[in-house]
């Protein structure tokens, strides 16, 4: 069932809020020891709110689309009394003081909060084996991961342990889970969704986006959350129902498909689906055309040097004196260096291997006489790959790729080769870089293993590419 | 390669300590990381530079620089969760001699 007939569902009286929500948390209950997706799962608060969702229907009051529809947070979203621990230890105490916009948003509609899931150590992963405190794994096929890093959201919808998600975003970190785990994930314009109360990652690259089994929902989210909020000064104010042309187009819809990410790296098997899925959306009447994204290759190593760097200052906060673990070690040398001590002490207990090494690469690009040799060419590198997309988007209206080069690998197949597992991010990450929106969408499967599609537009053209992709989803 | 006292050097930045083996561990997987990115060497130099403080949104996202008072309860569930605190301060380390 979609979100809207679920809406429908419970204002007919066909079932109630709190039947809802108890086949969720039994669903938890049933699955969680296979699937590992959930780090806090609220069951209690989530029955009292349906309760008092149960009462607004009996009084028919008017009530959103998201009422009463059970939902799971990433845990790097606050939602107030609840942990946030950005999947890492130095936050393994850490109770949210406040919430997220985004989570203010959905409990204004009256969608219910199930617990907060799994993701690989603040959101730096593409498998959530990075997470310090479990793996989750793909409800379709245990013995692989369910992407990440929002693998646990991803997991959580596949495995039908709630009804829709949140995630974020930062160079694939939706759309990649939500290809692995066979359903939709959207990753909208930067700017569009507040990042209030989302722990930074790398602030010109994050975006926080639903993900659920069908673009409608998607859609339905994305409508509540993409709202102007002051307190995040990079959120602009979109006027959704102005920005939505493609209903009002009269020629046929251009698709662009970039040879660049047909090339080498792609599995061939998920270069076959692909490859079927366009010809069925080219036989439906939409005008396919080759382009070209000249600067593709240096997409990669790009992202890796602008968002490590901006993680590498993002997370010099976490010292151990405001908030999360404080090293007790007694190791201390003199009086005059206790502070500072501290600091290493807590750092190096606090946090894994995979946050580790990218704060060094971070540090490393910004550090004095490595600056323009790297930071300031991934800079420039970024503006090159942003003209690309400007160039590409006056011949075609959108891009369409694979999410990623493979399907779910096995759990811990790349944990060992940091770089191999950097790889998965391929196709996704130029997408972060330009700001630009993308779904990621199923578009056909490998031996049971889900392929996910990329549908890339303009910028603040996400209504759009909503739109297409539930055309795509009727034609495919 | 990366040698080991840039890796130190690097730690220290960053505030990380790092053991022997994980020193090692960081050369290796630095120096390979490092090695790819390189690519970038390819991009000529006269490619503009960053044009991420430019917007097609020419107003710029300020708001009134008012004080809006913090809720008593939030004020003390933030103090509650400082690894040190003393009545409405936080607790840090002498940090002059």
């Amino acid at each position: 069932m979609t979100i809207k007939q679920l809406h429908q569902g419970l204002l007919e009286k066909n079932f109630s809020c709190s039947q809802l929500c108890d086949f969720y948390c039994q669903r938890i209950s049933q699955s969680e020891k296979q699937i590992g997706a959930f780090l806090h799962i609220a069951q209690k608060e989530a029955q009292e709110q349906a309760k008092v969702i149960d009462e607004k229907i009996k009084n028919k009051e008017p009530l959103g689309v998201l009422a009463g529809i059970p939902c799971a947070i990433k845990d790097n979203i606050m939602v107030q009394a609840m942990p946030c621990t950005a999947g890492s230890r130095i936050l393994e105490n850490y109770r949210a003081v406040y919430d997220a916009t985004v989570v203010e948003l959905l409990k204004k509609e009256g969608a219910i909060i199930l617990g907060k899931t799994n993701l690989d150590e603040f959101a730096m992963g593409s498998s959530t084996e990075h997470s310090a405190f479990q793996i989750t794994r793909n409800p379709h096929d245990l013995s692989r991961v369910p992407g990440g890093s929002s693998g646990g959201s991803a997991a959580a919808v596949a495995a039908n342990e709630c009804h829709f998600a949140l995630g974020s975003d930062t160079g694939g970190s939706i759309r990649q889970p939500a290809s692995f785990c066979g359903i939709v994930g959207l990753k909208p314009t930067y700017g569009a969704v507040s990042r209030y109360g989302l722990i930074a990652f790398a602030s010109s690259l994050d975006q926080i986006g639903p993900l659920a089994k069908s673009v409608q929902d998607c859609e339905d989210i994305f409508k509540v959350i993409a709202v102007k909020d002051k307190k995040d000064a990079t959120n602009v104010p979109v006027d959704w129902a102005k920005r939505q042309q493609l209903h009002s187009k009269k020629e046929p819809i251009k698709i662009g498909i970039a040879k660049e990410f047909f090339g080498e790296g792609l599995s061939a098997q998920v270069k076959d689906v692909l490859e079927k899925a366009i010809q069925k959306i080219e036989k439906s009447g939409m005008e396919i055309e080759e382009i070209s994204l000249p600067n593709f290759s240096y997409a990669l190593a790009c992202y890796y040097i602008i968002a490590t760097s901006e993680a590498s200052a993002n997370l010099a906060r976490f010292d151990g004196i405001r908030y999360g673990k404080k090293s007790h070690s007694s190791n201390t040398t003199s009086h005059l260096n206790n502070l500072l001590n501290e600091y290493f002490q807590t750092r190096e207990e606090g946090f894994g291997d995979e946050v580790k090494r990218r704060i060094m690469l971070g540090t490393f690009c910004l550090s004095s006489g490595y600056y323009d040799e790297y930071y300031l060419k991934a800079q420039r590198a970024r503006e090159v790959i942003k003209k690309d997309f400007q160039k590409a988007f006056s011949q075609v209206d959108f891009i369409l790729t694979p999410t990623s080069p493979f399907p779910a690998f096995k759990i811990g197949e790349k944990i060992d080769d940091p770089l191999q597992m950097y790889l998965s991010d391929i196709y996704t990450v130029p997408v972060n870089l330009a700001g630009l929106p993308a779904l990621s969408m199923p578009a056909g499967t490998i031996e049971g293993l889900s392929v996910g599609m990329q549908i890339i537009g303009r910028q603040f053209s996400d209504m759009d590419i909503l739109h297409l992709g539930k055309t795509i989803e009727n034609i495919l | 390669m990366l040698n080991k006292e840039k890796v130190h050097y690097i730690a220290h930045l960053a505030r990380l300590t790092l053991s022997e083996q994980e020193i090692e561990k960081m050369q290796e997987s630095l120096t390979k990381i490092l090695d790819y990115v390189a690519v970038l060497n390819r991009l000529e130099n006269s490619a503009p530079e960053s044009s991420l403080l430019e917007s097609s949104h020419t107003d710029l996202m300020l708001r009134p620089d008012e004080v809006v008072a913090q809720k008593e309860q939030v004020i003390e569930q933030m103090l509650a969760q400082c690894p040190q605190s003393q009545s409405r301060y936080i607790k840090v380390r002498a940090i002059l001699s």
